[in-house]
């Protein structure tokens, strides 16, 4: 195991210098230089602020500068919070708020958040400090030693009180999931791992940190690239990609329309999804696109990282079965929480099913400045070892121990892999002068895992079109949080108990 | 039976900002507008792709669809105008 992230890289320069670290469009880096130019670039973090124990924002798109400036970041001891670059600027300004951030990386401005006081920005059109300047900074004189213990980075999600929540994610998470994901994968220096998932999405942390782990070669997939499944599945075979990481609908729409028999995809010999539950028969259909392929699902909330795995085999691919989310990871121990609140030994009452809880080196130390949330969520682990997280993933077990996914316990929606509480949506539409009232929920979708469809009944006397609230929700929401669809009611149903009757507005 | 050039523009603005991206009539973005910039997402880019082949009916190679040709109403309309023509 490593001490540090920043070991990773330094021992992959000492071992592997003249690899390449990182190729992205027709760019390429060695490990030397990726070693190199972040301990310089580190410096002028330094100089700006990055220390240990503060947060900086990492706002940035797939580029070779994004992983210079997160290497950077991770040497400085800082904690870096990657910040979606498309997210609107009240919701950034939100985020920048709750984590105290006055420093700012990233491929464009902080425009219009007040608290930030200075930012590096790697496009020299915008008129400030250009990354590439790092080169002509002295070299960092004497070794910094990163942290051990500290918080390598805070993930930003859909909270259901509005406000997006900030999963505090340990070095030591970063360094035993990847440390795993070498060894059960077999990565090599020789391997080519896509970097799909942006930065802010915990999937991201595998394709960085595993590769460096491993010597392999990073290769970010362009922003624009993603929604074009046939132009991603030919990236795969220009790239020579060994080891792919996806949510499934990224694959299921490469199937769809990236017409995969056209393509070389010989090099693949993995391919890892998670994020949201992989319809069995589109997996049936991917598979026999790209048929010499490993497959394996992945699953954890953000909370735990990964917990546990599932390599999925051919007798999976037979039946119509679900995907399982299979067995822990190494070091990580699960329990299943019954009706009454008590945890069950999974081998024991799998069958009866239950809320998943989960302990181990990868669960988040808790919600960053909110510890009434995280007492909720992290609870003393019926072992007496440290603390477990309570996933709201309703799982059992098959006679084997393998483990299925049953729902949520909570109103929680998958979407494209993004988790998302209905409870910000409705948030951002009741903001609206002339919201009475607003409720969203989930319609599934085969491709997308679900749409969102919002359900509004404005004030009397008033009238709403679905074109002024989504004018409205862009300013506050994300894209991918969005609703789909829109339907507009005198009064949201009721059920017997005074309650908004969720099940009447699927009709 | 495919719309001609001008039918298809109009299609495709009524699609992409009454019912993808629905827009008030006063801001809909110009032909040349970065759709990408206008709230074209993964999902929305695949439901357009499914309008054009059903309601505009023109069948556009998987291999074609690339952000050059996506990224605008004014592309979308040339490129399906080029398809005709061959």
């Amino acid at each position: 195991m490593f001490e540090s992230l920043y070991h990773l890289l330094e021992k992959a320069a000492l071992r592997y210098p003249d690899r390449p670290a990182l190729r992205f469009a027709d760019q390429s880096l060695t490990y030397r230089d990726l070693g190199d130019r972040s301990r310089r670039l580190a410096a002028l973090l330094m100089e700006n602020g990055a220390a240990p124990g503060q947060r900086v924002a990492f706002s940035f798109t797939k580029s070779i500068d994004a992983v210079l400036a997160l290497f950077a970041l991770i040497r400085t001891g800082a904690t870096y919070v990657p910040l979606d670059p498309t997210w609107p600027t009240e919701r950034v300004a939100m985020i920048c708020d709750d984590a105290e951030i006055s420093l700012w990386v990233g491929s464009r401005a902080p425009i219009g958040i007040k608290r930030i006081r200075a930012s590096i920005v790697s496009n020299v059109e915008c008129d400030a400090i250009a990354l590439s300047s790092a080169d002509r900074c002295p070299p960092a004189t004497g070794d910094v030693p990163p942290p051990q213990r500290g918080i390598a980075n805070i993930l930003f999600t859909s909270g259901s009180t509005g406000r997006p929540k900030g999963v505090e994610i340990t070095t030591e998470s970063l360094i035993h999931f990847s440390g795993w994901v070498v060894e059960e994968f077999e990565l090599t220096n020789e391997d080519r791992i896509a970097n799909h998932a942006p930065y802010n999405f915990d999937l991201s942390t595998l394709d960085i940190f595993a590769a460096v782990g491993a010597g392999a070669t990073m290769v970010p997939v362009p922003e624009k690239l993603k929604m074009f499944p046939y132009q991603m599945a030919k990236y795969i075979a220009d790239h020579r990609i060994t080891v792919w990481y996806s949510v499934p609908s990224a694959l299921i729409m490469m199937q769809l329309r990236g017409k995969l028999a056209e393509h070389d995809l010989s090099a693949l010999r993995h391919i890892l999804f998670a994020g949201e539950v992989m319809p069995k028969p589109a997996l049936q259909a991917i598979a026999r696109g790209i048929p010499h392929t490993e497959y394996a699902n992945l699953y954890g909330p953000t909370e735990t990282n990964v917990c546990t795995y599932h390599r999925v085999t051919a007798d999976d691919l037979a039946c119509d079965a679900l995907v399982p989310i299979g067995r822990p990871i190494s070091d990580t121990r699960l329990w299943l929480l019954d009706n009454q609140g008590n945890a069950r030994d999974i081998r024991k009452n799998g069958a009866d099913g239950g809320e998943l809880l989960v302990a181990g080196p990868t669960v988040t130390r808790g919600y960053h400045g909110d510890s009434e949330l995280t007492a909720r969520r992290l609870v003393p682990a019926p072992d007496g070892l440290g603390l477990a997280y309570r996933t709201g993933d309703r799982v059992h077990a098959r006679p084997d121990g393998v483990l299925l996914f049953d729902g949520r316990i909570d109103r929680m929606i998958k979407c494209r892999g993004h988790r998302i509480e209905p409870g910000e949506i409705e948030a951002a539409l009741s903001a609206h002068h002339a919201v009475k009232e607003a409720a969203v929920i989930p319609l599934p979708d085969p491709v997308f895992g679900n749409r969102i469809k919002a359900c509004i009944a404005p004030r009397d006397g008033a009238t709403l079109t679905d074109a002024e609230m989504i004018a409205f929700c862009r300013e506050r929401l994300p894209t991918y949080m969005l609703p789909d669809l829109w339907q507009f009611y005198s009064a949201l149903p009721r059920t017997d108990r005074e309650k908004v009757d969720l099940q009447a507005l699927t009709q | 039976m495919a719309s001609s050039p001008a039918q298809a523009r109009e299609q495709i603005r009524s699609y992409l900002f009454e019912m993808l991206i629905p827009t008030p009539p006063n801001a809909w973005p110009s032909d040349e507008a970065d759709l990408f910039e206008n709230g074209l997402d993964s999902l929305r880019l695949m439901q357009l792709l499914t309008f054009i082949e059903n309601d505009v009916g023109v069948r556009l190679p998987d291999e074609e669809v690339t952000p050059d040709r996506i990224g605008s109403v004014k592309s979308i309309v040339e490129w399906i105008s080029r398809h005709r023509a061959n």
